[in-house]
């Protein structure tokens, strides 16, 4: 380590003696991917805080039946906002826009990504979009009511301030795109001389697919949502029957983007997974090229399997044969990842530190999650369970306990490198084990009663679903109780927690040469390109 | 097998047990593996670790194996897909219109309901549409769900195998009362079956007819003067009879409401002179709304058709009531009860009376002067929108002074502004 001065003194959140803006301006108009990278998280964690709760006062109200802890339109609207703000505020930029933005270019031996000013506008744009999502709650006749997918006619008709949220989802949508856009070009053109393609770490490779589904599908969300706003001002009735439109054109519309999107959240997360496994067992990473292949194969495969969402919709039969194929195959890549992180283990040296941990329970919560997937892709049984309790225990364990899982897991990984502390090991494992618990108790009864039969997007439901509805409100508190502890051990960790060293895990890309915290210029100068997950010589100084 | 007699269920049950199988058996292997490995190659157990890349051949068996399980679960799930969507030839058709929040069945013969009934054995094929936005026909035990779009005609089947009711719940989110849009597939013999649809419908038919119909009065009492097990009840109301009691000793007796509520609901005095004693007590198996629609019946007759109660019919079938309550509570619009004469929702503060509720159901957004959720109703004949206003004219209670935009939405909105409510300190 350097002992002439101390690395605190000068990070990259610290003033900049070097001139330049000072205060509140030096973040907000920062072009620096590291600050712009922190702001994203920290907006990133106080909307997942916000929609937390509307998640805990949702199953608070339906811990018995018959409740009138909400009003029936309290509760539609509920639900609507939990899901836009966690998808398109908070998971959708959650890893690439923090994690991504502060690590690809240290991964590739970049000082900053290709379009700096681009990166902060990108920011504004995150901004301006929640700034209107707030708005549309708080003005006109009411906070949306329509679900996050803003389903036609209802979307058309509600009286509720739904063309001010799909403006929003407009704006945000662009933030997206214009991210993705930064991320491409940055990895063609900004890697370190020798940063050959098969030298790219996974969580670039992650990112790299995932860029090409944000530039791609993303525009369509975009039209999708001004459409939506045409037709409740204009009445134009693209999707009106009674002026010759079609309700389910909205729909493929709308899922065009919207699944490819589940791979713009779970894609970077199974790049943070890629990097930790190898870490913290000091072993290379078990087959480099079919994990980024795979990376590629689901960008791919994930864009042309849209229409899975409707199988009850009315469309074709034909269609459903054709979509229910391709959704299988996307299922492929996604286990040969799971198998490949498995093998990284075997024969491993393993150290069972935080960022493993919420890997490993990435791992499980991401295989249960991926493994229900395969019943709602079978057409005849997703006929059964589209649109029930199914349905959503699926999702929250593909995004929550995938995506959620790998974003905490990235947080627990890079949190020394990023602030220079070190957390408490201990409480991280105890916050993660009351996530797990939590989690599973709260989404796994969801499984059963949509098996048998119980409706999402009820306010009320029949008694014979009480038992298991009480059970997961029960699973809600303790996934509370875990995230709190799990925040303010960070917090704490960042904040006061002892000096963190340069590498602390042991890890081999190149952020790890670097001082921690990170300091406000990256390299000096071009770094060699290192084999990523080559552990000889590279060892934990912690 | 041959494929008429692909039982639906049975298809789509075992593709999840094929699944669930296959995924279960994956999960505890990849969850032990997990557990093993972060054990066994533990840094202390295993300080050394291995420094392989890769290898050939697993790869190659984890890709090749996992394609062909999930080829067979996309062969199993399309056959179960395509068991529940070709209805044998034999089956009986019957046409849905979901709208909010409520069904609406029609069978062959013309006749409606808002519960489907159908006999046991006999495969079902629906045509399912809405009239407003989108819903689902969900019928867990036929593993059907079924997406009504406006503007479009979809389709399913399944047959009942055995008899009793089974939930139909709507799937697709549709606003306020989603989750209250819940109905049931009534599956009965075939003589039930023929019975219920012989039975007139709701359509403008007097319900109380209807009712006196589905309780089975009319198996033993004639509307046509004849009498058969028990009296006539045509022309019944205000006529005399004589009443023999228990002990024997003949009195008179007037038809009314009270001397038929009695004769009805029970305790009974006596026997009408001429007929058995082996009419059943009706108490607990009539509801005091059905006898109210049944005695308007008897007294009205056919005549009726046109009154109030007509009008409640209408406003039943046509949805009204999904979103309009009758006992002065707000749902997703005002209560019908206080409606009349009251203050509507209108911009321009204009009494409720008939040329209002008129404009209303023919542009709602254009009369009240703001966006609502509410359709126009372009489709009522004269007659219907007559009795709908009749009714609810008939309806009086408190006019309604709920400013607009304050639904029972709001917690606390009733703080003592509505007393006898009952709403008091429920939410606090």
């Amino acid at each position: 380590m350097d002992h002439t001065h101390d690395p605190q003194a000068t990070a990259f959140y610290k003033p900049d003696e070097t001139g330049g803006k000072s205060g509140l301006a030096s973040w907000i108009f920062s072009t620096d991917h590291k600050r712009i990278g922190l702001l994203y998280l920290s907006l990133i964690l106080l909307m997942f805080c916000a929609a937390t709760v509307l998640g805990l006062i949702i199953k608070l109200k339906l811990m018995t039946p018959g409740s009138t802890l909400l009003s029936p339109q309290q509760y539609n609207a509920m639900f609507t906002l939990h899901g836009v703000i966690m998808i398109f505020l908070v998971v959708i930029p959650s890893v690439p826009a923090s994690f991504g933005n502060i690590f690809l270019p240290l991964h590739i031996g970049a000082n900053d990504v290709s379009f700096p000013r681009l990166n902060n506008f990108s920011w504004w744009l995150y901004v301006i979009g929640a700034l209107l999502a707030l708005t549309s709650i708080f003005t006109g006749d009411g906070a949306p009511d329509t679900g996050w997918t803003f389903y036609v006619p209802f979307s058309e008709r509600t009286t509720t301030n739904v063309s001010v949220a799909v403006i929003a989802v407009f704006i945000l949508g662009f933030s997206s795109i214009l991210t993705g856009l930064n991320f491409i070009t940055t990895i063609h053109r900004l890697r370190a001389p020798g940063m050959t393609w098969k030298k790219l770490p996974l969580f670039a490779w992650s990112l790299y697919a995932t860029g090409w589904i944000q530039v791609l599908a993303t525009p369509i969300l975009g039209i999708t949502a001004l459409l939506i706003f045409a037709e409740r001002v204009l009445k134009l009735g693209l999707f009106n029957p009674a002026q010759g439109g079609d309700p389910l054109l909205y729909q493929h519309l709308f899922w065009i983007y919207s699944h490819p999107a589940v791979y713009i959240m779970i894609l970077p997360a199974m790049g943070v997974i890629s990097e930790i496994i190898p870490v913290f067992s000091r072993k290379p990473i078990f087959g480099y090229n079919m994990i980024a292949f795979s990376s590629l194969a689901i960008a791919f495969a994930g864009s042309l399997v849209w229409a899975h969402h409707m199988f009850t919709s009315g469309m074709s039969d034909t269609a459903v044969l054709v979509f229910s194929f391709l959704t299988f195959v996307v299922a492929i890549p996604s286990a040969i990842k799971v198998f490949n992180w498995l093998s990284t283990l075997y024969k491993g040296s393993i150290s069972l530190d935080p960022p493993l941990l919420f890997a490993l329970g990435f791992i499980l919560m991401f295989s249960i999650g991926g493994l229900t997937g395969l019943v709602l892709g079978s057409a005849g049984t997703d006929i059964h369970v589209h649109d029930t309790y199914f349905v959503v225990a699926h999702f929250h364990y593909v995004i929550f306990g995938g995506t959620g899982l790998g974003m905490f897991a990235a947080m627990h990984y890079w949190a020394p490198k990023v602030f220079g502390r070190m957390y408490d090991h201990a409480k991280a494992a105890w916050s993660f084990w009351l996530i797990i618990l939590g989690m599973n108790v709260l989404y796994f009864p969801m499984f059963i009663m949509g098996l048998q039969g119980m409706p999402r997007r009820y306010y009320d439901y029949l008694p014979q679903y009480a038992p298991l509805q009480m059970v997961s409100t029960w699973g809600s508190w303790f996934l509370a109780a875990g995230l709190i502890l799990m925040f303010w051990n960070l917090y704490q960790g960042c904040r006061y927690g002892p000096p963190a060293t340069k590498n602390p895990w042991g890890g081999a890309t190149l952020e790890w040469t670097l001082p921690s915290p990170l300091q406000h210029e990256a390299f000096h100068h071009d770094p060699v390109a290192p084999e990523p997950y080559d552990y000889k010589g590279v060892n934990p100084d912690g | 097998m041959e494929p008429k007699l692909v039982n639906a269920v049975q298809a789509v049950d075992n593709t999840f047990l094929f699944i669930f199988g296959v995924s279960a058996l994956l999960l505890v292997g990849i969850t032990a593996a997990m557990i093993w490995f972060v054990i066994r190659y533990s840094r202390k157990r295993n300080p050394n670790p291995a420094t392989f890349h890769g290898n050939l051949l697993a790869e190659v068996i984890w890709i090749v194996v996992p394609t062909l399980l999930v080829m067979g679960m996309f062969y199993s799930g399309w056959h179960s897909y395509r068991a529940l969507r070709e209805a044998p030839p034999d089956a009986m058709l019957v046409k849905l219109t979901a709208r909010m929040w409520s069904w609406d069945f029609e069978y062959e013969n013309g006749k409606h309901s808002s519960v489907l009934v159908v006999p046991v054995g006999k495969p079902v094929k629906l045509a399912l549409t809405s009239a407003d936005v989108l819903h689902g026909f969900f019928a867990p035990a036929f593993r059907i769900k079924i997406d009504t779009v406006p503007g479009m005609t979809t389709y399913g089947w399944f047959r009942a195998d055995k008899p009793g009711e089974f939930v139909v719940f709507c799937s697709v989110y549709c606003g306020l009362q989603h989750a209250k849009m819940i109905t049931s597939i009534k599956a009965v013999s075939q003589e039930e079956y023929e019975r219920f649809l012989a039975e007139k419908g709701s359509g403008l038919g007097h319900p109380g007819k209807a009712l006196l119909d589905s309780k089975g009065c009319l198996s033993c009492h004639t509307l046509d003067g004849t009498p058969s097990m028990g009296p006539s009840l045509k022309d019944v109301w205000g006529r005399e009879a004589v009443l023999v009691t228990p002990d024997k000793k003949e009195k008179k007796l007037k038809y009314d409401a009270a001397s038929l509520k009695m004769m009805i609901m029970g305790p009974r005095t006596g026997v009408v002179k001429g007929f058995e004693p082996m009419m059943p007590a009706y108490q607990g198996q009539i509801t005091e709304d059905e006898l109210t629609l049944m005695l308007d019946f008897l007294e009205r007759g056919d005549s009726s058709v046109d009154g109030p109660e007509a009008g409640r019919a209408v406003a039943d079938a046509q949805g009204c009531l999904g979103c309009h309550s009758t006992d002065g509570s707000d749902i997703a619009g005002p209560s019908f009860k206080g409606l009349f004469g009251g203050k509507g929702l209108a911009k321009d503060g204009a009494k409720v009376d008939a040329a209002y509720v008129e404009a209303v159901l023919k542009d709602p957004a254009g009369r009240i002067g703001k966006p609502t959720s509410m359709p126009a109703y372009p489709g009522l004949s004269d007659a219907e929108r007559g009795v709908l206003i009749k009714f609810l004219e008939s309806l009086g209670g408190t006019p309604h002074t709920a400013p607009a935009g304050s639904p029972a939405d709001v917690p606390g909105a009733h703080d003592g502004t509505a007393p006898g409510k009952g709403h008091g300190g429920e939410r606090q």
